[in-house]
């Protein structure tokens, strides 16, 4: 058989990675028609959309044409809007902004644990900030302040509970973003005053 | 509204059921799945669905462009790629097959509804387009056929000119000559009264030289409708037709001649023309109706005769100068403002009916 080169290789391995994570998230999908509780439902949309944003850093890389970066503004804005849309009944009443500098570029290193952090809040914020609410506003913003990189992810609806605790958070989405936050060697502060606020610096 | 049915091409079976069942919430009929090129082929020709859904890798020699070119070519069904490629080369070649969406798996509902509506629409505009460009196609060779009659018909009337010229006046002009010649050498011999006999003789061919001379004018060119009136004008021209051609023709005016300006008097008695033209050479008729008139503040015209009448949808070449005809009058009409109706059908006769409005 004839030896394929590398970029070809690259291709092929690429296309079977993407495809796989389509098949990880049809499987995702078709379960849900296979469970009785709403909430067991609700669990596997999540699930599926944290899949679908990852994947969606591995097209933003491959688009790219060199493998190594991505343009963040792309990939976040693309991301923000597949996650808005999970929730399609709160979030036609609810806007979405997303302001990212244009010229940030990371690694998928970076892009990743960022992008799920940004997929996280977005998803919250739909779940829990505007219930019984008529209008509302989401926002993520990333610019650089002194040399670091500073993401801004929130919304202005309902005050977060007091108890939270950044530190020792309980459920696995606060989970997730502490960890992210730790991965990025960054750190995370939450702001609850007319909705949540997390400002993340790294 | 129809449901509107889809081809899966999909070779992955856990990808395939949740596109099935994802389109299937969404209102549509999912009609088949299948895995290879081929098959997508055989079954886009054989059950001709609204939309295909197409990944780019499948199973079996055949690739998801070359049987979106296919399907393209041999059963005009619009594809939409559904792949996990996402790279420009890949991308570029799938355009290649002009594909109607492309969506990058993993895929969204929202983007699978919005790309098949889309696709749907860019499919039926395409086809609208299609058959205006045959309209538009049929409507230009009506033009070429029609010039190339104008031409035809130009010279036909130049031929006419130069015979009228040639043979009528030439020869007319002969018999001057050598009457006047005659006179003279009468004359000279002093055959004085031989002489003013032949000289009157002449003077009477010159008045019919004159007058020949006058009709050929007229014809080409409109008679001073401003100095002798529509009226005059009119009823010279039918009592010439009359003569020439044996017809019954009344005619009937029952308006301020006034009230008709120079513009409109042109029309009118261009249209007579024309119509008369057509009814001298295609009608057969007898009888001939005019009727000029008003109505509610419009000036009408009517022209019908009792001839054998056509068919209006369907004219066959020799008709195509008739139909000339009817396309100048009715431009004239239309260029003041009227409106031109055409009533025949085979054996009951023509009725020609204009509308004008009265010069403000």
């Amino acid at each position: 058989m004839k030896k394929k080169d590398n970029k070809d290789l690259l291709r092929e391995v690429f296309h079977a990675f993407k495809n796989n994570l389509q098949i990880i998230c049809s499987i995702l999908y078709l379960q849900t028609s296979d469970v009785k509780s709403t909430e067991t439902v609700e669990v596997l949309k999540i699930t599926e959309s944290r899949v679908k944003t990852i994947a969606l850093a591995y097209d933003k890389l491959y688009a790219s044409g060199n493998y190594d970066i991505i343009n963040f503004g792309e990939y976040a804005r693309d991301l923000s809007e597949s996650v808005f849309f999970l929730y399609p009944d709160v979030s036609q009443k609810i806007v979405l902004d997303v302001d990212i500098d244009d010229t940030i570029e990371f690694d998928i290193k970076t892009a990743i644990p960022c992008g799920l952090i940004i997929a996280e809040v977005i998803t919250n914020s739909l779940r829990h900030a505007f219930k019984n609410a008529s209008s509302g506003n989401i926002f993520i913003r990333c610019a650089v302040k002194n040399k670091k990189y500073v993401l801004e992810a929130g919304n202005d609806g309902i005050d977060f509970p007091e108890k939270i605790n950044m530190k020792k958070p309980e459920t696995l989405g606060l989970q997730l973003i502490s960890s992210l936050v730790s991965q990025l060697g960054g750190n995370v502060s939450m702001k609850r005053t007319g909705g949540t606020e997390y400002t993340i610096k790294f | 509204m129809q449901v509107i049915k889809i081809l899966l091409v999909e070779v992955e079976s856990i990808i395939a059921m949740d596109l099935a069942r994802r389109l299937r919430a969404l209102g549509y009929e999912v009609m088949d799945v299948v895995s290879s090129g081929e098959e997508a082929v055989e079954k886009a020709r054989k059950n001709q669905p609204d939309v295909v859904l197409m990944d780019i890798r499948l199973s079996g020699p055949m690739d998801g462009v070359q049987a979106a070119k296919a399907i393209r070519s041999e059963a005009d069904v619009p594809v939409i790629y559904v792949t996990s490629y996402a790279d420009t080369a890949t991308i570029q070649r799938a355009k290649e097959a002009e594909p109607y969406g492309y969506i990058i798996k993993p895929f969204e509902k929202r983007n699978l509804l919005t790309s098949i509506e889309l696709a749907l629409y860019k499919h039926r505009m395409e086809k609208k387009l299609g058959e205006k460009q045959l309209a538009l196609e049929i409507s230009e060779m009506n033009l070429k056929r029609f010039s190339r009659e104008i031409l035809s018909i130009r010279e036909e009337e130049k031929k006419k000119l130069s015979r009228d010229l040639h043979d009528e006046l030439g020869t007319m002009v002969v018999a001057l000559t050598s009457g006047l010649s005659l006179a003279e050498e009468d004359i000279n011999k002093g055959k004085v009264q031989h002489g003013l006999k032949m000289l009157r003789k002449t003077k009477a061919q010159l008045r019919d030289f004159v007058k020949k001379l006058k009709t050929i004018a007229i014809d080409l060119r409109p008679p001073d409708l401003d100095v002798l009136g529509l009226p005059t004008v009119l009823n010279t021209y039918f009592a010439k037709i009359t003569e020439q051609a044996k017809l019954d023709i009344t005619f009937e005016m029952d308006i301020d001649e006034k009230k008709i300006g120079e513009d409109i008097a042109t029309v009118l008695y261009r249209v007579s023309q024309e119509a008369f033209t057509n009814i001298v050479k295609y009608a057969n008729a007898g009888k001939v109706k005019v009727r000029l008139f008003m109505d509610n503040g419009e000036i009408k015209f009517i022209i019908s005769d009792d001839g054998k009448g056509f068919k209006t949808d369907k004219m066959n070449v020799k008709e195509a100068r008739l139909n000339i005809g009817l396309l100048g009058m009715q431009e004239r009409v239309e260029s003041l403002g009227g409106k031109f109706e055409l009533l025949t059908k085979p054996g009951q006769g023509t009725t020609i009916s204009i509308v004008l409005p009265l010069k403000i």
